[in-house]
């Protein structure tokens, strides 16, 4: 019975373990810190046992709102290093960011400038542009109300486009 | 589809109030319209990176697993078995009692040469004094 219990969990999370892992990437930049932080969540919801996981109204809500919380305690609690992170993305907009965009690929150029944003909006896109979740669904997990989602997700778009436009227009 | 529905529907994204239907809608556009006006680019190349986003999965190489066996681990455990056995014997070889009894003989031998060769020096001690003692008489004749 355990056993079938365990394979279910198994199947149960694959795609929440994709999700949380694209998620966590997203806010800790890191492939081997979202390795790592995404293992941690999956172990807590393993140690949650299976009546307990079955009882929430969305396993999916949960995970990602503990992957969540899980990275911005990680930042927190590393603020020398979130201060290095934060120079290794903040390159500033000069000649070089400019070399460095036609040296590499379109995509590689969009993972930058969506990567040095602040990491609230960081998660704003990923959980509407790229996991397509309802308004009320990222309100819950990022506990914040639905008006200030739109918000912030009006602002994060409004900037990503300024952005390109601006180097569109020094000749990409 | 209509370019200027487009418009309005990316004026609303900017805005933050697009459903996730006419969101899709966009990507779509996007993803198959090949002629679009060249400041639509950006929102081409970000729709573009969205869905290649959510195909990233979690690392198949990392996280439990399992460690089956396979039929040709037997096969090589035995052999490495076979092996390390014909390596050590062929580094510590076993003795016939003939072979004990000369190696004996020769340990003997070997420590009986010892004590004589010490003795031998003590001998050579003596002679090298007598050498000094030699050699200071002779200055005392001259």
């Amino acid at each position: 019975m355990q056993l079938i219990a365990d394979q279910q969990f198994l199947d149960q999370i694959q795609d929440i373990r994709d999700k949380v892992f694209r998620i966590t990437k997203r806010i800790l930049v890191s492939q081997e810190e979202a390795e790592d932080a995404t293992q941690e969540v999956i172990i807590k919801l393993w140690n949650l046992g299976h009546e307990k996981r079955n009882g929430f109204k969305s396993i999916e809500a949960y995970s990602v709102t503990m992957a969540k919380n899980h990275c911005l305690d990680r930042l927190k609690s590393k603020q020398a290093q979130v201060l290095t992170f934060d120079e290794a993305i903040a390159v500033p907009k000069t000649v070089s960011l400019q070399k460095e965009i036609e040296a590499t690929d379109d995509l590689n150029w969009v993972t930058h400038l969506i990567n040095q944003l602040p990491e609230k909006e960081r998660m704003i896109i990923q959980l509407r542009e790229i996991e397509h979740y309802d308004f009320d669904q990222i309100a819950s997990i990022l506990e914040i109300p639905e008006g200030t989602v739109r918000v912030y997700l009006s602002r994060t778009r409004k900037k990503l486009r300024n952005q390109f436009l601006e180097i569109q227009k020094h000749g990409l | 589809m209509d370019s200027n529905k487009i418009k309005l529907l990316l004026t609303k994204y900017l805005e933050g109030s697009t459903s996730l239907s006419e969101e899709e809608t966009l990507r779509l556009y996007f993803k198959t319209t090949e002629n679009i006006p060249s400041e639509w680019e950006g929102y081409r190349m970000f729709f573009g990176y969205f869905d290649l986003a959510k195909t990233e999965r979690y690392p198949k190489g990392r996280g439990k697993q399992k460690f089956g066996f396979r039929p040709w681990m037997a096969v090589a455990a035995i052999i490495a078995v076979i092996f390390s056995i014909q390596f050590y014997s062929s580094q510590h070889p076993t003795l016939s009692p003939d072979q004990k009894e000369a190696q004996l003989a020769f340990m003997q031998f070997k420590s009986n040469m010892m004590k004589v060769s010490s003795h031998f020096n003590k001998g050579a001690e003596k002679v090298a004094y007598l050498d000094y003692w030699n050699s200071t008489t002779q200055k005392l004749i001259k």
